[in-house]
């Protein structure tokens, strides 16, 4: 058996997924990855992760709907979803907003850009 | 992976396949120092939030050379910016229409960047622009060949069962066309 944290990263961004495996390894946690809400689906289904870093601005099925599946699901409630939110001055012009993101019953939030001390900070707290 | 390229039924197994909007390619190139008039340019097109789709530097035996693409429907505010800036120390050429294909990942080898540029070659489908990021292999070509290009590629990769439309519909749902991600 893997005591190694599993961690799922959900992002369109292939560069800032592989980024943040390569972060999330070096601390010692596996990594898996789907690049929108549909493949995030897909993996949680595959193995159960203890932690989701998910991204909010996706194709077919974005952040805001996968975290309110997630928490809406018995089985799949507990798992601990740290959403990645775009900065506050644009996400004004977006119909994706910081009242939609509260909605969403997410964990905890990370904006980007990414300060990833930050975000690393963030997934070790949560998961103690 | 070198087996599949040269027409094993064995596949390569990536990750996913975008395809870009319909974009505009801008090639610089200048013979002196291009940091003044190109850091210039950069910043006014990220003050004019110009996104900038792809973009690659490279300093040649004869100078400075710049690849990047814009959408299609930026290029005109990108026309003004560099008539504005006119310089006969530069040469400017303009391919339109082109299209990117992104593959990931490349997991770290050339192998895929290889392959991807075979097939392309065996098809006879031009390609503008190479260029390779942390995780993806980046190919400009023409915008109306795009398809056809995706068609050769496939016959060599599988994609994952669920995998993503290859054009991600972003701009319903993002009216400015913000790059939030």
């Amino acid at each position: 058996m893997n005591d190694k944290k599993l961690i799922l990263v959900v992002d369109d961004d292939p560069d800032l997924v592989e980024a943040l495996a390569m972060k999330l390894e070096s601390e010692n946690f596996r990594v898996s990855k789907a690049y929108d809400g549909v493949e995030g689906w897909d993996e949680i289904k595959k193995e159960r992760p203890a932690l989701i870093i998910l991204d909010v601005m996706m194709p077919r099925k974005d952040g805001y709907t996968l975290c309110n599946e997630l928490k809406n699901s018995e089985e799949y409630k507990g798992i601990i979803v740290v959403l990645l939110t775009a900065v506050a001055d644009a996400i004004n012009s977006t119909n994706y907003t910081h009242m939609g993101g509260k909605t969403t019953l997410a964990d905890d939030f990370v904006p980007k850009p990414i300060d990833l001390d930050k975000l690393m900070e963030i997934v070790k707290d949560n998961l103690q | 992976m070198q087996e599949a390229c040269s027409g094993n039924p064995d596949k390569i197994k990536i990750g996913g396949v975008k395809m870009s909007p319909e974009l505009v390619q801008i090639n610089l190139f200048r013979k002196s120092s291009p940091d003044l008039f190109w850091t210039g340019l950069f910043r006014q097109m990220a003050e004019d939030r110009i996104n900038l789709t792809f973009f690659t530097q490279a300093a040649v035996n004869a100078g400075f050379l710049c690849n990047f693409c814009v959408l299609s429907s930026d290029f005109h505010r990108v026309e003004n910016l560099l008539q504005q800036e006119d310089d006969k120390n530069q040469q400017v050429r303009i391919i339109a229409p082109v299209g990117t294909i992104t593959i990931f990942p490349h997991h770290h080898s050339f192998t895929l960047l290889g392959c991807v540029i075979g097939i392309l070659g065996r098809a006879r489908i031009p390609v503008h622009a190479v260029c390779t990021s942390l995780s993806s292999v980046a190919i400009n070509a023409d915008y109306v060949l795009l398809d056809q290009a995706l068609k050769e590629l496939r016959k060599v990769m599988t994609l994952p069962v669920n995998h993503a439309p290859f054009r991600a519909d972003l701009d319903s749902i993002r009216p400015n066309s913000y790059p939030l991600g």
